[in-house]
């Protein structure tokens, strides 16, 4: 039994961060609504970093643009240069939805984008909606810019009363550019339905539609308290009620995943489902059980946030039977202090939002056979020498193509797979 | 000493490759001064960053855009915040480097800016050398804001070396001072090539002419290195260098760029702009040799390698000479088409101009200079090509069949090379050629011949599942979506919106 948790918090006048601004958060909030489109109102920095970030794991979904400023155009402004992007991106692509963000610089100089975005709204050529986003990355990190750009989503939505859905749920703070992510979601949905459960919306990985009819949910689903920010104003405006629920890794965790979700519809789990779910789990473990025997007690440390870094420490540790040592949560949530109470016992050491240096030498310090994290983790494994389970983000050195979740029953043979493979095919003399 | 020795080249290779098609780099995006100034600092062994904004600029920048297969896996910031912004960031930029220094023991911390330090004028000078004369740090520290170097690009690179040259090297260093290594050069490539690769021969040539090497940067270089660059007597770069100039004018160590774009302007002498191959090679040294006062040593190194090159290289080249070779036509810079036609013998049967994207930078009457070298080269070499402005790739494979074209020196970076090779027509990629082999020295044009008869022996591919998609008819090689974020991208980049736009957005 590993010994109480502690949970660190350091403070740092600098620090080698695990995770991005609110322009990053923001991206990622926005660039999840399919048919929708990000301009960037920045130098040419934060957009090239933002495209890369999504052409390395999807050469396909990348929608991004930039305003192209101009060091000039830090004295005299540059907000033409917004709306002639926005022109072009809505003449080019025809989005439905247009988030537009400032970076940094305009925000220091005053570009008034809430003028420019007035302006698109009274062209009558632009058909896209059009949302101004006050991303500058000096306001706040990348999981506050996140929950904010969810909550500005609400202005969308479509608010007539008679439209609601029985049985039928939003999905909130799903993010589209995480690791197996299509699989994860494609698993969430069939579990949901196996339940008699209908998927609304998912905020955000779906039609800018689906983000407008999002008040026909009967339900709010909160994945690991990512976006409860959202849930809460969509409660108070729609009167939806919501329930935060633990990201779906393992066995337990997705049995009360269902529960909880038919719980709050007034719903009985249909036990038939879950039944012949879990005979199907039972022919996974069978087949790599004296594996799992050899593993029990493995020592590993997860790097992750806090809606899938918890989850996956306690199936980790409940599950695998593996020795957590240090759970480095890359960044917080409103949901924390709840999630942390979550895992007391099960985890040896937390770290919250680290400095990267500290974090990597605690790890190294605390003695790991394997580590679960991101592709900014690569050197560290590689200096541990341990392997790497890349669940985290960003991973951009992994593609994910296949039908293999993470998430929910039919993730157990895909983290079988990857965890038993990542030891037993290493090559090794003596 | 960077691949060919490294026991894991055969993965790093086809890994470096995985990326180089990647339609970034000025087609669709730009990466900032910040990308650049990491390059120079991770290239440094015993240096450090200290990144001076926002966690964003630290976390985002991780991904190395020049190499997105290897991360910069260490960006400290300063995680300036609203606050620092209206009040400044001076106390944290302070404290910064400090911690910095504790945590990573570092001989050098090279301070980066970002656009919100830059636009609340924080002072980095005066931080820097208050922090220093306080005695918190025991290691050099200097800044880069990428302003040092004006437009000299790729600006973040340009302007941290330039950084490093002014604030250190050269800072309060006098030239009759300094311990100098007689008859020395520096060889300096960007630290994206393979530096000890690439400079073997060169290195080996040059010591047999009875000149020295003081430094070959960056190859495993350490702040101690940089020290010694003062000592050599010229410095020879790839390309034009901003912080070469400023060490002749600070210390009087001369400097020589192999691709001499400033030569070329007055001259408009071709050759300039081709470094590689046989003749290129020759001029090279030669000039080295000149500047070294080594030319009657020089002559005979020179004249013996490039008649044992001459004699292995035409051994090598036999199933090559008359060959037709379609390509595209560079001007020349980067010599591919040069050596083409020049060390291997091959004919040139077609010559396509891609100038989409080049409008936006260059003037049209830039443009058909470049296109005139190339033409130029062509006939010079004995071709009659057929010259191809913007085809598609309908057009390009029906002109190689008509002229009978026996291998398509093509990169996919520009062009639907599966298509060419479903019609049955081998290529050759000039890219990888040019990432892992192109070098100066007699050497590298042996080394192409073989490759480019291998080549012209490999398989058929006659499916190719690239050939599923469907290809933009303009930009062949990328898809629709692709290419229309490629051409938005050239309307709205930097310099495309004139003052006009903005007097109509006034109104």
């Amino acid at each position: 039994m590993a010994e109480e948790t502690e949970y660190e918090e350091q403070e740092h006048l600098s620090l080698d961060p695990t995770q991005g601004c609110q322009l990053i958060g923001a991206f990622r909030a926005f660039h999840g609504i399919k048919d929708g489109y990000v301009v960037l109102h920045s130098p040419p920095g934060c957009h090239s970093g933002m495209l890369l970030l999504r052409t390395l794991c999807d050469n396909a979904d990348a929608r991004i643009a930039f305003s192209g400023i101009h060091p000039r155009d830090f004295i005299y402004g540059a907000e033409h240069k917004a709306l002639i992007a926005l022109k072009k991106v809505d003449e080019t692509f025809k989005p439905a939805f247009i988030a537009l963000l400032d970076a940094c610089a305009p925000a220091i100089v005053g570009d008034d984008l809430d003028a420019v975005e007035v302006k698109a709204r009274e062209d009558a050529e632009i058909k896209s909606k059009i949302l101004y986003f006050s991303a500058a990355g000096f306001h706040k990190n990348m999981w506050l810019g996140y929950e904010s750009a969810l909550v500005s989503l609400v202005k969308f939505m479509d608010t007539n009363e008679s439209l609601k859905a029985k049985d039928s749920v939003n999905l909130i703070g799903f993010k589209d550019d995480g690791f197996k992510s299509v699989a994860d979601l494609t698993e969430i949905k069939r579990l949901l339905n196996g339940v008699g459960v209908k998927v609304n919306a998912v905020l955000t990985a779906d039609e800018f539609k689906q983000i407008v009819a999002a008040p026909k949910a009967s339900l709010n689903i909160v994945l690991g308290g990512d976006g409860v920010k959202l849930a809460k104003v969509m409660n108070k405006q729609f009167e939806i009620p919501y329930v935060v629920v633990d990201y779906p890794y393992g066995v337990s965790a997705t049995e009360r995943f269902l529960e909880r979700v038919c719980e709050e519809l007034d719903k009985e789990v249909d036990e038939i489902f879950l039944s012949q779910e879990r005979a199907r789990v039972k022919e996974s473990v069978e087949k790599v059980q004296f594996y799992l025997h050899g593993f029990y007690g493995l020592s590993c440390a997860i790097i992750g946030d806090t809606a899938k870094g918890i989850g996956l420490a306690k199936f980790l540790s409940s599950e695998l039977g593996f020795d957590v040592k240090v759970l480095a949560l890359t960044n917080k949530n409103f949901w924390l202090e709840e999630n942390l109470k979550g895992i007391s016992g099960l985890v040896q050491e937390v770290l919250v939002e680290p400095d990267r240096f500290e974090m990597e030498r605690c790890i190294a310090n605390a003695g790991i056979q394997m580590l679960f994290g991101s592709t900014f983790d690569k050197r560290l494994a590689n200096v541990e020498r341990v392997p790497l389970i890349r669940f985290s983000y960003p991973t951009i050195d992994n593609v994910a193509l296949t039908d293999t979740p993470y998430a929910g029953f039919r993730s157990i043979p895909t983290w079988l797979e990857s965890i038993v493979n990542s030891l037993v095919s290493r090559y090794y003399e003596v | 000493m960077y691949e060919e020795e490294n026991e894991e080249a055969g993965f790093l290779r086809p890994l470096i490759n995985a990326y180089s098609t990647l339609p970034l780099h000025g087609i669709t995006a730009i990466p900032g001064k910040i990308s650049g100034a990491l390059m120079v600092v991770d290239a440094i062994q015993d240096a450090v960053p200290l990144i001076h904004g926002p966690i964003g600029c630290a976390f985002q920048r991780k991904i190395n855009p020049f190499k997105p297969y290897m991360p910069f896996y260490e960006t400290p910031c300063t995680d300036m915040n609203d606050l620092d912004v209206v009040y400044g960031g001076e106390d944290k930029l302070s404290q910064g480097i400090k911690e910095t220094y504790e945590k990573y023991h570092p001989n050098l911390i090279v301070v980066i800016t970002t656009c919100a330090s830059d636009l609340i004028g924080d002072d980095f000078k005066a931080v820097i050398d208050e922090t220093k004369a306080n005695g918190d740090v025991g290691c050099e520290v200097v800044y880069t804001t990428g302003d040092f170097t004006a437009k000299s690009k790729p600006v973040g690179y340009q302007d941290a070396l330039y950084a490093i040259t002014d604030q250190m090297l050269c800072n309060g260093v006098k030239e009759e001072g300094m311990d100098k290594n007689e008859g020395s050069v520096n060889i300096v490539t960007f630290p994206i090539h393979g530096a000890g690769l690439k400079v073997e021969e060169m290195a080996s040539v040059l010591n047999e002419m009875g000149i020295g090497i003081n430094k070959v940067c960056f190859d495993h270089t350490t702040v101690k290195d940089l020290y010694e660059l003062p000592k050599a007597e010229l410095t020879i770069t790839d390309y034009p260098m901003a912080w070469t100039k400023l060490m002749k004018k600070r210390m009087g160590i001369d400097y020589y760029a192999t691709v001499r774009l400033e030569a070329y302007r007055d001259s408009k002498d071709a050759e300039l702009l081709s470094p590689y191959g046989i003749e290129g090679s020759e001029m090279v040294f030669m000039e080295i040799a000149k500047r070294m006062n080594k030319e009657g040593e020089a002559e005979e190194v020179i004249d013996r390698r490039k008649r044992e090159a001459i004699e292995r290289l035409y051994e090598v080249r036999k199933g090559l000479e008359g060959k037709k070779v379609a390509y595209t036509g560079m001007g020349g810079l980067h010599s591919l088409e040069v050596m083409l036609l020049q060390d291997m013998g091959m004919k040139a049967s077609v010559i396509i101009y891609n100038t989409r994207g080049l409008e936006q930078l260059l003037s049209k009457d830039a443009i058909r200079e470049v296109l005139d070298i190339s033409l130029e080269w062509a006939r010079k070499y004995g071709s009659d090509p057929e010259i191809l402005v913007n085809p598609n790739t309908e057009e390009a494979i029906k002109a190689m069949k008509r002229t009978g074209t026996d291998l398509a020196v093509l990169s996919s970076l520009n062009n639907a090379v599966h298509e060419i090779n479903k019609e049955g027509i081998r290529t050759f990629n000039p890219l990888d050629f040019m990432l892992h082999h192109q070098r100066i020295g007699f050497e590298c044009p042996i080394e192409l011949a073989f490759q480019l008869n291998d080549a012209l022996k490999k398989p058929e591919r006659r499916d190719p599942l690239l050939c599923m998609l469907e290809y933009d008819n303009c930009r062949t090689n990328l898809i629709p979506h692709w290419a229309k974020l490629a051409d938005i991208f050239m309307t709205l980049r930097e310099g495309a919106i004139g003052d006009t736009d903005k007097a109509t957005y006034l109104k």
